[in-house]
């Protein structure tokens, strides 16, 4: 599916559950996060992603299952690897912002000395160095959000985790971000980000993990993920009613709309096989077309429908 | 443990560098000075020329004179007062009368007292019951200035056996040589012979008060930042990025090093300026247990920390710290309570358990020591069993952190918390 790459370098997650009292946060997640990504974990508030990250961060320890890094080690053999961007202000408010970073970097085993040129190279690269001797409250919460985006690299890690790192940014600031996080990843370095925002793990991503309920409904290479489903749904307009496709056997759901439809095949059968049918019914077609569905809409069909999801996992695999 | 100290560094520079540092470092012993000596000046610029006005009938007139002369000495030794004497050789035949006439002045403030001398007064003791005998010599005065009558009251009857002894002729001179004598006659001294003075009681009792306030003062200053200092960590979520680069155990002891490294600092300004400022009021401290000062000190100081921050880790908001905080403080004064039972009986059950359980050992062993020698064996007791309480509140602490600092919203139960605990 994806390029192949050493298994040690990747990140497993293996039957990973957690619940808080009552509440299942996440439910037998078992995912790969291959080295050298760009990876979302997405879905809507509240689905479980932050666990998923605080997990792979080994701040908490999942109930049960396991999850390794590069190689069979934990989180927490390789916290200096890890760069790590809490959601929302994870920030001391009267300090300094060189300071802050300075002490972030300090968290992760470096000395003050050797991170200060790169953050000041990252203050640069956000246009924040002439705000360096500003106290964090003093910022912008845009410019708050990039100063933990910087605290987050300060000590150059392998592995970026960021939670909903888009949040409170403008769209500038957002496409700034989004390009940085790109030119990351040519450098060699794994990211993985949670957003409940569709459109920005869409452009961005390899890989995707959607998540709701605790339960991951739907993973693996974006590319993949997106043709497959795109095989499955032709949208078609159309003169003459084209109820009688109910019944063909490859049909797996048919919605229309006056000329309008939209037609989900099932696995193994081809679009052709449909035209087919149509022209022998001699509907005339003004659009065949396959739908390549966005991310939320694929989410929003997941969600609906989680029994065809869940078949559709079993067929992928 | 170099993570410990990048923890600690911040937050002693977080408190330190803050305005509100600087200024209660600054005020706050302006301001205990000036609650200690304002009232002291206040208290000689009222009293510096204290006028007592005695209006005085003496009907024997022989007792004015004496009671003159022994008013000078004592003016001469305490200079605050002074007294003058207004004879009247006009009033009226009988005390009643006298006081009739003459209380206006006492209203008005124009006299001190109004006193009546019978002329009996010299005549032969009898042994009459006190209650069958008319007073012979009666002071008036205002309520509020009871206190000062009452050394009038000694001064005139010592003034008075002074002339009754006199008129016994040659007797009278041995007789107050041997009450003279008398009075140097009886010693008290101590275990080792050596001369116990009232200051040295006063040391044993201060020392322990002493001890019990600093620690008070670093407690309170330190479990104050640390609850503060969690709880912004909490909810600014900077508990995420510490938690993913360190562990709980490292970010809590790098915190209790740091604000406890802060509220030291504090109190060694304050002890400093105290000192000096003792050395003036000559108060009595006791230094000879310095070096168990120093151990119970830092003992007492983990144990509180510890517990603290504990506290801090379960709760959301300051106002939700503060009463979990309060009965915590409350075990910690406790000793300064009863600090003079423990004193005046060191070896007694109550002064015995309060030093062995931990919580009170500190105050109340050190009250112990300056009162008497405390048995080797209790001390080490003392120690270990304080040693052990911390290592173990260190423990359990950090299994309530460990969770609580990313338990956001409801405070959790206590059932939960002894879960939390059992887990660990």
């Amino acid at each position: 599916m994806s390029t192949p790459s050493p298994p040690s370098q990747d990140i497993h997650f293996r039957q990973v559950s957690k619940s808080f009292g009552d509440i299942h946060a996440v439910k037998n997640i078992s995912l790969r996060i291959p080295h050298g990504q760009l990876y979302g974990f997405l879905g809507p508030n509240g689905a479980g992603k932050t666990t998923c990250l605080r997990m792979l961060l080994s701040i908490i320890l999942p109930d049960s299952g396991e999850i390794t890094l590069f190689g069979g080690a934990t989180a927490w053999d390789l916290r200096d690897e890890i760069g790590y961007l809490p959601e929302e202000r994870g920030l001391y408010k009267r300090m300094k912002v060189l300071e802050h970073l300075k002490f972030l970097a300090e968290l992760k085993g470096k000395t003050a000395k050797e991170a200060e040129p790169r953050i000041m190279k990252w203050l640069e690269t956000l246009d924040l160095a002439d705000r360096c001797q500003d106290k964090v409250m003093d910022l912008s919460k845009g410019n708050q959000q990039k100063i933990q985006f910087i605290g987050a690299l300060a000590h150059d890690p392998k592995l970026l985790v960021l939670d909903e790192v888009f949040s409170g940014l403008d769209p500038i600031n957002a496409q700034q971000i989004r390009a940085l996080l790109m030119q990351l990843k040519e450098e060699g370095k794994t990211i993985i980000f949670s957003t409940h925002i569709m459109e920005h793990a869409e452009q961005i991503c390899d890989g995707i993990c959607l998540v709701h309920k605790g339960q991951c409904v739907l993973e693996g290479p974006l590319d993949d993920l997106k043709r497959h489903h795109g095989n499955n749904r032709i949208r078609i307009e159309h003169i003459g009613d084209i109820a009688f496709l109910k019944e063909k056997p490859y049909t797996a759901s048919l919605r229309s709309r006056g000329n309008e439809s939209e037609l989900r095949i099932h696995d193994g059968h081809e679009p052709e096989e449909v035209i087919k049918d149509l022209l022998e019914a001699n509907i005339k077609l003004r659009t065949f077309q396959l739908a390549n569905p966005s991310l939320n809409e694929l989410f929003m069909e997941m969600v609906e429908h989680p029994s065809e999801a869940s078949m559709q996992e079993v067929t992928n695999a | 443990m170099r993570r410990i100290w990048v923890i600690a560094k911040r937050d002693y520079l977080a408190v330190v560098r803050t305005k509100g540092f600087l200024l209660s470092l600054i005020f706050t012993p302006i301001l205990m000075a000036g609650l200690i000596f304002l009232p002291i000046g206040i208290q000689k610029l009222v009293n510096r020329k204290q006028e007592l006005h005695l209006e005085i009938v003496d009907q024997t007139r022989m007792i004015t004179p004496h009671l003159f002369r022994t008013l000078q000495q004592i003016v001469k030794r305490n200079r605050k007062v002074s007294y003058k004497l207004h004879i009247n050789n006009k009033a009226p035949k009988s005390a009643q009368a006298f006081f009739k006439t003459y209380r206006p002045l006492l209203k008005k403030k124009r006299r001190f007292a109004l006193v009546w001398f019978d002329k009996n007064i010299l005549a032969p003791p009898t042994s009459a019951p006190k209650k069958k005998r008319p007073p012979l010599v009666q002071i008036r005065v205002k309520s509020k200035d009871f206190i000062k009558a009452s050394m009038l009251k000694r001064t005139i009857s010592a003034v008075i056996m002074r002339i009754r002894l006199l008129r016994l002729g040659a007797v009278a001179k041995e007789v107050m040589q041997i009450r003279r004598d008398s009075q140097s006659l009886v010693e008290i001294s101590g275990v080792e012979g050596e001369r116990l003075k009232v200051e040295a009681f006063l040391k044993s009792f201060m020392t322990g008060i002493i001890f019990i306030i600093l620690l008070f003062m670093t407690i309170q200053l330190t479990g104050h930042n640390l609850v503060t200092s969690v709880i912004e960590e909490k909810s600014s979520r900077i508990m995420e990025v510490l938690l993913s680069s360190i562990t709980p155990t490292q970010l809590m002891v790098g915190k209790v090093l740091g604000l406890g490294a802060a509220g030291l600092t504090m109190v060694s300004v304050f002890t400093c300026v105290g000192y000096i400022g003792s050395m003036n009021a000559n108060i009595p401290i006791q230094l000879e247990n310095l070096l168990m000062f120093v151990v119970y000190y830092i003992l007492a100081f983990a144990l509180y920390s510890f517990l603290l921050a504990g506290i801090g880790s379960i709760c959301t908001t300051e106002k939700e710290a503060q009463q979990l905080m309060a009965p915590v403080m409350m075990t910690l004064i406790l000793p300064a309570i009863v600090n003079m039972a423990i004193t005046e009986n060191p070896d007694g059950t109550l002064a015995i358990v309060l030093s062995m359980f931990p919580f009170t050992a500190p105050g109340a062993m050190l009250s112990r020591m300056g009162a008497t020698s405390v048995p080797l064996l209790q001390v080490l007791l003392s120690i270990g069993l304080m040693l052990l309480a911390s290592l173990m509140m260190m423990w359990i602490s950090v299994q309530v952190f460990r969770i609580g600092v990313l338990m956001y919203g409801k405070r959790p139960s206590i059932k939960e918390i002894i879960r939390w605990v059992r887990a660990g």
